[in-house]
């Protein structure tokens, strides 16, 4: 048998899940001791607030001798790690799943015990992404680049929730890995997948042409809705970004722009660096009126979704 | 004067250049790939010897807005000293080794960057083409 807990929070006890299956015991501790820079002893001194890692314990006294460790192992992730290395992100991801299907490790009458379900595996999910929890969720009540345009977007019947993400260029610049393979979609899309992402391809129907019209199509068969359509709590995070196009004819491409949580917009120009101003060197305020260099045509404002098929 | 190990103009040297893999890619769209392609043996050849007369230069920024931003070469070999890219935009080339160390060349009217956009013309359409060679606009 092996214990996990989440080291996460700083009050309240941490989330804690037992699991009994054998082959799964063994599997994931044979993947954990393969990945041995990626483990600690003990956890950190100071980890910050948020995840910080996972404590893993066997709860038998084989185990231990059998994957080269004396009692327990620590995982880095979230704030307690460097963020950028996807196998440790894996492996968190993979702890997280097996506690759908493990035992929760409760004192009895706590009644503060944290359970084992799918709001919990969300929870610490997002708490692995690059923001780091720190996203806010409010209400999109159409600022000042709502007023933008004849774009064919819904009017706002309804108040949508979004959440917004503090700026964090690091975890797209510091990798080259991470920098040169992924573009503005995924920039946007906040999502890694080292594919150069493109529009259509992970609902299956990639766009035949650079234009608003086939873009947006191409999009919104990924899963985006176009903003004022709104997603459900379930979708979080539910980011607000922009659809431009550069039409040609010598230079056709598309390109994504992100709403942070500081007010202003995120870019990533293909695999080149994010940055957060125009090409007038000024912060971006509103995509629809920045200066794009040759995306001269604005498509209009969608929202991501957590479901949303991106390859 | 030797740099990076590639203006030696040894012997040694051109095997080296002749057996590396050099892949150019115009760093110009955001969502698209860009246009890519390996350039033949002459013209890692004469990329060398263009690249070891250039004048240094001190460093200068590197240009990350949205459109044509210039050509990148990567190239291949595991030599701590050897140059492992070279960027070439607006008058400036920046070379990096595997090691880290950084330096900057002068190119003068943009000669060197014609001539590696040249180099790739069958490997992108005419449009793409013309729109670029309209960028750098035309040689004095």
């Amino acid at each position: 048998m092996l214990r996990i807990t989440a080291d996460v929070f700083s009050g309240r006890p941490n989330p804690c899940w037992i699991l009994n299956d054998e082959n799964e015991v063994r599997a994931t501790l044979k993947e954990l001791t393969q990945q041995r820079s990626l483990i600690a002893e003990a956890a950190p001194a100071t980890g910050g607030l948020g995840l910080r890692g996972f404590l893993v314990e066997s709860l038998s006294d084989e185990l231990g001798r059998d994957f080269g460790f004396s009692d327990s192992l620590y995982l880095p992730a979230g704030v307690g790690s460097s963020g950028t290395d996807s196998k440790a992100q894996e492996l968190a991801e993979r702890l997280i799943r097996l506690s759908a299907s493990a035992e929760a490790s409760v004192d009895a009458g706590d009644v503060d015990a944290i359970p084992l379900d799918e709001a919990l595996q969300t929870f610490l999910l997002d708490q692995l992404q690059p923001d780091g929890g720190g996203r806010t969720s409010v209400a999109d009540n159409n600022g000042a680049d709502a007023a933008a345009a004849d774009t064919g977007e819904i009017m706002p019947a309804a108040t949508c929730m979004i959440e917004l993400s503090p700026y964090n260029p690091g975890f797209w610049n510091n990798n080259q890995t991470i920098l040169r393979n992924n573009n503005c979609y995924n920039y946007a899309s906040n999502k890694r997948t080292d594919t150069f992402a493109q529009p259509g391809r992970g609902c299956g129907r990639i766009y035949s042409a650079i234009t608003c019209l086939e873009m947006s199509r191409a999009s919104l068969c990924d899963g985006l809705h176009r903003r004022f359509d709104c997603f459900p709590a379930a979708e979080a995070p539910r980011y607000l970004v922009a659809l431009v196009v550069a039409p040609g004819p010598g230079f056709k491409d598309f390109h994504w722009y992100r709403k942070m949580k500081e007010g202003y917009w995120g870019h990533k120009p293909g695999g080149t660096a994010v940055r957060n101003v125009d090409n007038s060197n000024r912060l971006i305020l509103d995509p629809a009126t920045c200066n794009r260099g040759p995306y001269t045509q604005f498509c209009g404002y969608f929202y991501t979704c957590r479901s949303q098929r991106i390859r | 004067m030797q740099q990076h190990g590639l203006r030696s103009g040894s012997a040694n040297k051109d095997r080296k250049v002749v057996q590396m893999i050099v892949r150019c890619e115009i760093n110009l769209y955001s969502g698209r790939a860009n246009p890519s392609w390996e350039l033949t043996e002459k013209q890692r050849i004469d990329l060398f010897a263009r690249l070891a007369t250039l004048p240094e230069a001190s460093p200068g920024k590197r240009n990350e807005q949205l459109g044509y931003r210039g050509i990148h070469l990567a190239v291949n070999g595991d030599e701590a000293n050897a140059v492992q890219s070279i960027d070439v935009h607006d008058g400036a080339v920046r070379t990096l080794t595997r090691g880290g160390k950084e330096r900057w060349y002068l190119d003068q009217d943009r000669a060197l960057e014609r001539t590696l956009l040249q180099s790739g013309k069958g490997s992108m359409d005419s449009a793409t083409y013309s729109y670029i060679a309209d960028e750098l606009g035309p040689a004095r």
